[in-house]
């Protein structure tokens, strides 16, 4: 689904020059849930960012759904985007102004969904997410489980080919972090591809396949014992 | 999609509500007051469009030069629309009007003085549109004493009663028989008039000469002719019918008029621009300035800018708290296009909120306004329209820039929480601020130097004492008994001395312009002199002072034929002891000799903020000499302020005995004179109004803005004050960048205003200095409003406890 070749990522200022991403090979195929982990500063975002098709990489082949996407401009990038992925953050990024409901629907909008189309599949995301009686609240009256449900539903609801979930419990106490991570589960066995950021072992115990970052580079590759497929 | 875009647009205005608040209410008033001045504007610019043929019709003016008087004037000779009608193809038709005075109408127990009675030829029907509700306009001014009146009239003196067949007696001296009723001119008019008389009741050949311009001249151009083609033509015919009787009269030939650096020529004024750009001698009612309504023009658009600038200061700076939004957006896939056109659509939102709320408060404050510029403003239904469109180009303007910065936005760097403003835009931001202020202060400058110049005309020397003064008008109508209605008047102690004139100083009607001649050196010299009618009394009412000679007496009966001049007269003339020497004035066809028996100081006999012109006083005949007998239009009293209660009911009293029906009308000299300045006052009132208005907008912009420099700067104040700043400190802290600002906006704002004001003084006979306390005064109102602006807001935080503030980031 995802291969990458000595992708690179180097961010420049006027003075210092960073490696961010250096020589990265990584393949991640359809119905894996790969975990990624590494020391602050080791890459792990910037990796994220580019598998996400919010950056373009400086160098290195990137194929995603056997397209080459490293070169797709702003545009491209963002069809792209609403089309096969779906993300899931750490700080949930909900929008304020928008009720629960409408969060989950905005992708469809940008993806001009009909409008009863759209009514039917957000409710029908909201009551498997088990948000579904919260669909007219506000993010701010929700607790932290309940909002990253929301953002994990809103990620689901265009039925991406992967989601991308970066420390999607860091700003969650253990109970609401085991719930986050015991639906990502769930997902990744219904067959969504799932790459998750995560500086917790346990958590990431839960995917099939660990990659640790260090320094930018792939410093190993861990085969977890819960392999599913 | 949309609905998405509003909902999320009135969700972010409740939810900042201050910023909210600011952005509307300021474009709101910004929109108003744009609103209100340009529907001034528009109707300033509408007069006299309501004639059929106003694009063809053009007024023909008078220009020359006589020695150093210079003058530009609307009339013109009675033959001059004649013969040019039957010179020139492009001329289709002409109509003459003339002023010929206030008469007293009467009509069985009805008696008026009327102002506003004019002569016209019967083709005036031709020229302009003038609607005739009774009678046939091709034959209506045809007849010797026919007259045409308003409807207004019809009423005023029939009543119900068909007016057409009815005499009115005019002066007791001619009888008019009504053959039209018209509509009245609308407001929007370069003249009004009640009546017109024809024309042929006066015989206008009886001034065939071409040197002697009583008329105003309206000419109808032909579809397509050109005017300055036409124009290009004028000096042929000048030196055609207008050379042998400068030959005549001067005794040198029209070239050699023109060599010896003298002038005379006629110009046209399209009939469209006379309101806003002729300010000729003998305009008919009071123009409008045409500058004035440029410049108000400017402000209503620089007024409308200053709300947009708010509008995107505050965006911008909010950007931080939409920058998340905008990062999922983009995440979400929503592309850069979608994201403009969703910040464009909220300003179009909040535009259309701020514009109807606009349209209320115009609707509100109108009457007071309109009453303000003494202008008939109305908006009507079917204006709504075209203001409401006006929604889509403000709003796409106010929500440009922010747009296009939001939508610019790495949506990886604001998800991670890094700070989006950059540099450049603190930059814009700043220099938007600077260019509110200084638009705002040079307004404010503006104004004080107008007030400053207003107030320096109506207190200057005038060089009369204008104090105690009471005019009854219209005092020729009392005709020949006036002599004994000015005895009668003294008989009051109250009444100090009395006198009559066929001008008081300030009114401009009735002054008189003569070409005079003198011998100087042996040379003929000849000028343009002002003149005018005064009884023994005037230098006297007045208190006017003699520079040389004495003023008129009635212990000499030769001062009927004598003449006082002004000291401007005198330097106009280049003569040395003019006393004893004889001025050859005009008075009929021939120049006839008067002795200078006197010269008057100078004192403003005109408006004050003219210059002050040569001038000539003559006797008022009183039947026995040889001047025609002559009564004047006003009675000066000058009168013991102790007890003016008694003179005004003597006066009255009087009146009556001698004037019957006709109603006394008198006013006080120096409320007549404050008149003058009325147009001057209401500009400065509303440039005061306009600048209290942009300072306002500018100091709400600043409001917003400094909240949300204070809100961002809540942790480094918080860390200010960990580390031990004081209250003072922060303060200190957050106002020192507004300060700045604030300098830079005032030094940009101080040449500007000083340019021009410059200029606006150049319209000025009389003016000040531009004190540089203005310049000082203005600068630190605006820099007090803006720190103490800022000030509150920095206060707020400085006082908050920092351990909420660093927890809370």
């Amino acid at each position: 689904m995802i291969k990458t070749e000595k992708l690179n990522k180097v961010f420049r200022s006027d003075e210092v020059e960073t490696t961010a991403l250096n020589e990265i090979d990584l393949n991640i195929n359809e119905g894996e849930f790969v975990s990624i982990m590494g020391p602050s500063g080791c890459g792990k975002s910037t990796l994220m960012n580019v598998l996400g098709l919010l950056d373009n990489p400086s160098s290195g082949k990137f194929h995603f759904l056997g397209e080459e996407v490293s070169d797709y401009s702003e545009t491209q990038r963002a069809d792209f985007r609403k089309e096969n992925i779906g993300f899931v953050f750490q700080s949930f990024n909900l929008i304020d102004e928008l009720s629960v409901f409408e969060n989950v629907e905005l992708p469809l909008l940008y993806l001009g969904v009909p409008t009863a189309e759209r009514k039917e599949r957000v409710s029908t995301m909201l009551e498997k997410m088990g948000v579904g009686h919260r669909s007219s609240h506000y993010p701010q009256q929700l607790s932290g489980g309940q909002q990253q449900r929301v953002a994990v539903s809103r990620a689901l609801i265009t039925n991406p080919k992967i989601v991308l979930a970066d420390e999607p419990t860091g700003n969650l106490d253990s109970q609401h972090g085991d719930e986050v991570m015991n639906l990502l589960k769930d997902l990744n066995k219904q067959g969504t591809t799932i790459v998750m950021v995560t500086h917790s072992p346990a958590y990431a115990a839960y995917g099939n396949r660990t990659v640790n970052l260090f320094d930018g580079k792939i410093a190993d590759e861990t085969l977890n014992g819960n392999f599913h497929v | 999609m949309w609905l998405s875009y509003i909902k999320v647009a009135f969700r972010s205005l409740i939810k900042q509500r201050l910023y909210a608040f600011i952005n509307i209410v300021g474009l709101a008033i910004g929109v108003t007051t744009c609103i209100l001045i340009l529907m001034f504007v528009d109707y300033e610019r509408s007069f006299d469009r309501f004639h059929g043929s106003a694009d063809n019709i053009y007024r023909l003016n008078l220009e020359g030069k006589l020695g150093d008087n210079e003058f530009r004037m609307t009339n013109s000779a009675a033959p001059a629309g004649p013969t040019m009608l039957e010179e020139y193809p492009e001329v289709v038709n002409y109509t003459r009007i003339r002023n010929t005075g206030f008469p007293v109408l009467r009509y069985e127990d009805k008696v008026f003085s009327e102002e506003r009675w004019f002569q016209a030829d019967s083709t005036v029907f031709d020229v302009f549109t003038i609607p005739m509700v009774l009678g046939d306009p091709k034959t209506a001014l045809t007849q010797p004493f026919s007259v045409v009146i308003t409807e207004r009239m019809a009423k005023k003196y029939f009543g119900d009663v068909d007016p057409l067949g009815k005499v009115l007696n005019s002066d007791n001296r001619t009888d008019f028989t009504v053959t039209g009723v018209v509509q009245e001119f609308p407001d929007n008019s370069h003249w009004h008039f009640d009546f017109l008389g024809s024309m042929v009741s006066y015989n206008p050949d009886r001034n065939a000469n071409w040197l002697s311009n009583n008329f105003q001249t309206y000419l109808l151009l032909a579809d397509g002719a050109s005017a300055a083609e036409f124009e290009a033509k004028f000096p042929d015919l000048i030196k055609k019918y207008v050379g042998p009787e400068v030959q005549q009269f001067l005794g040198i030939s029209f070239d050699q008029l023109v060599e010896r650096g003298d002038a005379y020529a006629f110009f046209l004024t399209p009939l469209t621009d006379i309101h806003l750009y002729s300010q000729l001698l003998g305009e008919f009612e009071v123009n409008g300035d045409g500058q004035t309504v440029k410049i108000f023009g400017y402000i209503a658009i620089f007024i409308l800018l200053l709300a947009c600038i708010n509008y995107m200061n505050l965006s911008t700076a909010r950007s931080m708290s939409r920058a998340r939004e905008i990062g999922i957006r983009k995440t979400l896939g929503g592309t850069r296009r979608q994201i403009i056109i969703q910040f464009l659509a909220e300003s179009i939102f909040v535009t259309f909120i701020a514009f109807s709320l606009a349209i209320v408060m115009v609707q509100s404050i109108l009457p007071w306004f309109a009453e303000l510029i003494d202008t008939p403003l109305t908006l009507s239904l079917s204006d709504l329209p075209i203001i409401l469109l006006w929604v889509i180009p403000v709003g796409l303007l106010a929500g440009s820039y922010p747009a296009f910065l939001l939508s610019s936005f790495n949506p990886l760097k604001v998800l991670k929480g890094n700070t989006v403003t950059s540099k450049g835009g603190n930059w814009l931001r700043n220099g938007l601020v600077i260019f509110q202020f200084s638009v705002s202060v040079t307004l404010l400058i503006s104004t004080m130097i107008i007030r400053d110049q207003l107030n320096f005309i109506q207190t200057k020397d005038l060089g009369l004492n204008p104090d105690n003064l009471l005019i009854v008008e219209k005092t020729d109508d009392i005709g020949r008994t006036i002599q004994a209605f000015k005895a009668s008047l003294r008989d009051d102690p109250g009444a100090i001395i009395v006198s009559n004139s066929t001008v008081i100083p300030g009114n401009e009607d009735g002054v008189n312009g003569n070409a005079s001649t003198m011998v100087v050196n042996g040379v003929e010299e000849t000028r343009l002199v002002a003149s005018f009618l005064v009884d023994h009394d005037y230098a006297d009412v007045y208190e006017l002072s003699m520079a040389e000679g004495r003023f008129f007496s009635r212990e000499r009966g030769s001062d009927t034929n004598g003449v006082i001049l002004n000291q401007a007269a005198v330097k106009a003339f280049g003569v040395e002891d003019p006393v004893g020497k004889d001025l050859l004035t005009f008075f009929r066809r021939d120049p006839v000799p008067i002795e200078i028996i006197g010269v008057v100081e100078d004192y403003h006999f005109e408006s004050p903020q003219n210059e002050i012109r040569p001038m000539a006083m003559f006797l008022m005949g009183d039947g026995t000499a040889r001047f025609r007998p002559n009564w004047g239009k006003f009675v000066t009293v000058k009168y013991d302020p102790n007890r003016l209660e008694g003179i005004l009911a003597h006066i009255e009293n009087t009146w009556k005995n001698y004037a019957g029906e006709q109603a006394l009308e008198y006013s006080h000299f120096d409320e007549l004179y404050a008149e003058l300045y009325r147009t001057e006052r209401q500009s400065a009132d509303i440039v005061l109004l306009f600048a209290g208005l942009a300072i306002f907008i500018a100091t709400l912009g600043l409001l917003g803005l400094a909240s949300f420099n204070a809100e961002k700067r809540t942790k480094e104040i918080g860390i200010r004050k960990v580390l031990g700043a004081s209250v003072a400190n922060v303060l200190l802290l957050l106002s020192k960048d507004t300060l700045k600002l604030m300098v830079i906006a005032v030094a940009l704002a101080i040449p500007l205003a000083y340019y021009a004001m410059g200029e606006w003084l150049q319209n000025y006979a009389y003016r000040i200095d531009m004190s540089i306390l203005i310049f000082v005064g203005a600068s630190l109102i605006a820099m007090v409003v803006a720190v103490f602006t800022v000030a509150w807001q920095s206060y707020q935080a400085a006082v908050a406890n920092p351990v909420k503030s660093l927890r809370y980031e």
